[in-house]
């Protein structure tokens, strides 16, 4: 990450909602005379929504995305409990380019909207896009998938990035998730942060079948997991590797607490979600060779035979999960793949 | 079977583990540039974990002291790679000194050294980066396969990144060549040329290949010249030395620009794989017209600055220099007229220009479109119109602007030029990383897209050579001067002025 300082061009201030665009106007105005000089920079309008739960959280989030990606940010907080209101705020964010006295500056709309939010939602969010740039949606995971404004979103913009399902939630998110991502229009990529957070187990999968390279002789892997439920993480760890591996599904059953995947040619894959504190993902080949990835602490253990050695595990949070999200528009066919199978599976596995 | 779970990773490859010996860790390109650029590597997870750089030098230093100064110095030249402490720390101890004071068996000692890194479960592959003064290139290539270092072990890897120049003249860039060819194959051997790790170099393949846009234009129809800028501001500095051995021509042009040239004519490669994009560099390149030695005057122009100012500060001329033959003859600007006898650029001239003590730090690559072919504003308060221009800076500001006319607001019609634009640092935020990272990354995973094949630095040889040996047989007592903070010699825009061209105003 850079290490740009990213600073507010001035403090938020309160508009009456039906000025915001005059409001903006005015803060450029009169940064423009100012003595350091500022480029209005938007790559692309961002949306992020989320309840009065997170806003403190969002909040912070804005300047530092603004750092990596110059957008005119939408921030739209709702609070479905209280009575119908809305209040706004402008701002915008600055970083200096580097052996120069000019700024690059982001500006951001900040929307509270109370009450059935929705329609005037929906209204402002569409009002207040630079029709010319395409429209990202942040969607947290304090507001549900079957949220109407995230439906009606969809519809509407290039990129939905959801939060909901967490690594570590039950397998069942996936399939609201899935839902969601069959009902928006083909243009509009949908992700979640999950599959980025996936992104360093795959990178260690990758790196230890550079070294292992016997795959055609793979006959069973077994994903542990924290936890005492299937999770989302998993399954779709295990969806990737079937679909990597072109295994075609058989069957689904629990072996004791176990689920497991039986796919043609003697393959199978098995779940461990046994609660403990580290998890890992086991291969085994055929003459009863193996190979695993095993996270630990910082570490991953990348073993294959007698040979271990370490692969430094990247941290992530969700601004650099998001920052990476953002700077991908286009359709993942991994992602793609690994979800449509993993919800193939999921009737059998939740319901055995 | 490949990996299959690669697919899709293909830019996420780590780099496999391996000892980066670098020859020269004391010099000044190892400090400035190098370990700054390794630190952040390092502090990005791109390298490998297990990655070990050993520093071969004949400055007598302990291992403490070189890696206290690396610290230091990075700390001074770019504090950006050393986010902490803790990671200086950690970084430091990844690197390992091997003086060499000259005397017999020192490579003997070298590999003994590399061999006991591998024996405690160190890395077996080896990437060699010559950062020394390329005299010592024949002999260090040679001596690394007297020891068998050229060779790895099963299973392991063994390269060599050599720095420009390659080579003074074509036979000795042949001689260079054929001596790395001795004891390394090509697929082993990296010609670092830092230009082509520019984010913006690296932006022209995008720029043609993944718009509608240019590609349909970019070529003779519609295409009126190139001119290609790489303006310094710097003079010679502590450079003297080199610099007088080597001049513009050779430090800047038969490189630099002629591997720039290359990315903006040649065709369309069939895939992004590393010997598609070079098979096409090297073919535009052998079609660059040969500039017979009677056309040398009317295709070439050198100079040398005088004393002048730049940015407000008065500065020495080229030959008050210290350091610099008060008699010298070596050309501080030069400037090419070049064509490429091919069909997509038949007719169209590119010119490259370079010089040390010019009005501004800048690179560019300037397509300039033909004029419209119907002037149907001739009768109009319109006199005339401005050719549409596509710019890309390379530096400073890396970016890219497109000149078109519009009309000014009002009733009467006037038109002017006017520009859009688009800056890397305002379209995307983040760290533009350093053309050394990128390069030492792709050399670490084996990726030789963007390092000069032996062909394409023989074809760049061949094009300059006749001006070189013009050059070297005119007995004239004076260069052509230019005062320093100008934009050159005015022998500069006669070049161009036959095809009433102009350099562009920068």
């Amino acid at each position: 990450m850079s290490n740009t300082v990213i600073t507010p061009l001035a403090p938020p201030t309160f508009v009456d909602v039906s000025k915001i665009e005059q409001e903006l106007e005015l803060l450029w105005r009169e940064a423009e005379s100012s003595d350091q000089p500022v480029t209005r920079a938007t790559a692309f309008n961002l949306v992020l929504v989320c309840d009065t739960s997170a806003q403190e959280a969002a909040r912070e989030l804005i300047p530092e995305l603004a750092l990596v990606h110059p957008t005119r940010t939408i921030l739209v907080v709702l609070n479905e409990s209280a009575p119908d209101a809305q209040r706004a705020w402008v701002t915008a964010h600055c970083r200096k380019l580097e052996g120069e006295n000019r700024q690059i500056c982001s500006e951001a709309i900040i929307l509270e909207i109370d009450g059935d939010a929705e329609l005037r939602a929906q209204s402002l969010i569409h009002s207040l896009s630079l029709g010319s740039l395409a429209t990202a949606v942040v969607w947290h995971e304090s507001l549900p998938l079957t949220h109407p404004l995230l439906q009606m979103l969809g519809k509407s913009c290039d990129r939905i990035i959801t939060c909901a399902a967490d690594h570590l939630a039950p397998a069942s998110h996936l399939h609201t998730w899935f839902d969601l991502y069959e009902s928006v229009p083909p243009e509009c990529v949908v992700t979640d942060l999950l599959w980025a957070h996936l992104s360093g187990w795959r990178g260690a999968v990758a790196e230890l079948f550079d070294e292992c390279p016997d795959v055609s002789e793979l006959r069973e892997v077994r994903i542990h997991s924290q936890g005492d439920k299937l999770t989302c993480g998993a399954l779709l760890c295990g969806a990737w590797i079937a679909s990597t591996l072109e295994w075609t599904f058989r069957s689904a059953a629990l072996l004791g607490r176990r689920p497991v995947i039986d796919c043609e040619n003697n393959c199978r894959l098995v779940f461990i979600p046994e609660g403990a504190p580290a998890s890992g993902i086991e291969f085994l080949f055929t003459q009863d060779r193996t190979a695993a990835v095993l996270r630990e602490g910082d570490h991953f253990n990348l073993t294959c035979g007698a040979h271990t050695r370490a692969s430094r595990v990247r941290p992530v949070d969700t601004l650099a999960l998001l920052t990476h999200e953002l700077h991908a528009w286009g359709r993942d066919p991994r992602m793609d793949k690994s979800v449509r199978l993993a919800h193939d599976w999921l009737p059998e596995l939740l319901f055995t | 079977m490949s990996n299959p779970f690669r697919a899709g990773m293909l830019m996420e490859h780590p780099a496999d583990p391996c000892v980066l010996i670098i020859f020269g860790g004391t010099g000044d390109l190892a400090q400035r540039k190098l370990f700054p650029s390794l630190a952040h590597l390092v502090s990005e997870g791109r390298v490998s974990e297990q990655t070990q750089f050993l520093c071969v030098s004949r400055k007598d230093s302990d291992q403490g002291a070189f890696r206290a100064e690396v610290i230091d110095n990075a700390k001074k030249l770019a504090p950006a790679s050393m986010p902490n402490d803790e990671f200086a720390r950690k970084f430091a101890d990844r690197m390992f000194l091997v003086t060499d004071s000259g005397e017999g068996g020192r490579f003997d000692k070298l590999r003994s050294r590399l061999g006991e890194m591998a024996g405690a479960g160190g890395p077996r592959n080896h990437l060699f980066y010559l950062s020394i003064p390329p005299t010592g290139y024949a002999p260090t290539i040679a001596a690394l396969g007297a020891v068998g270092l050229a060779n790895p072990e099963a299973g392991a890897w063994s390269r060599i990144i050599i720095e420009k120049p390659f080579g003074r003249d074509f036979a000795s860039a042949e001689a260079l060549n054929s001596a790395a060819a001795a004891v390394f194959r090509e697929e082993q051997i990296y010609r670092i040329d830092h230009y082509l790790g520019k984010e913006t170099v690296q932006n022209i393949l995008v720029l043609r290949l993944a718009n509608t846009l240019f590609e349909p234009i970019w070529n003779h129809h519609y295409v009126d010249h190139v001119a290609i800028t790489a303006a310094e501001i710097l003079g010679v500095e502590e450079r003297a030395q080199y610099y007088e051995e080597s001049g513009a021509l050779r430090d800047m042009i038969q490189n630099h620009l002629m591997q720039i040239l290359a990315m903006i004519a040649m065709e369309r490669p069939s895939s992004l794989a590393p010997e598609a994009i070079r098979d096409e560099k090297r073919k535009v390149l052998e079609c660059v017209r040969p500039i017979h030695p009677e056309e040398v005057a009317q295709s070439a122009v050198r100079a040398q600055y005088s004393a002048g100012a730049v940015a407000g500060k008065a500065v020495q001329g080229y030959l008050q220099e210290s350091g610099v033959n008060p008699n010298s003859r070596t050309e501080t600007y030069a400037a090419l007229k070049l064509h490429i006898d091919n069909w997509r650029w038949s007719g169209v001239p590119f010119y490259l220009r370079t010089g040390k003590r010019l009005a501004k730090r800048v690179t560019e690559v300037a397509i300039v479109f033909r004029n419209v072919p119907h002037q149907v504003f001739s009768q109009s308060p319109v006199d005339r119109l401005e050719q549409n221009v596509l710019a890309i800076r390379i530096q400073p500001n890396e970016g890219i602007s497109l000149k078109f006319e519009a009309k000014l607001p009002g009733h009467a019609l006037h038109v002017r030029p006017v520009e859009m634009d688009f800056r890397y640092g305002t379209s995307f935020g983040g760290r533009l990383s350093d053309a050394y990272e990128r390069l030492l990354l792709d050399a670490m995973i084996g990726d030789q897209t963007l390092f000069a094949r032996r062909d394409s630095v023989e074809e760049g040889w061949r094009i300059v050579q006749p001006v070189l040996d013009n050059w070297a047989q005119d007995s004239n007592d004076l260069l052509p001067q230019y005062v320093a903070g100008s934009w050159g010699p005015a022998e500069a825009d006669l070049l161009l002025a036959a095809r009433q061209h102009r350099w562009r105003k920068l």
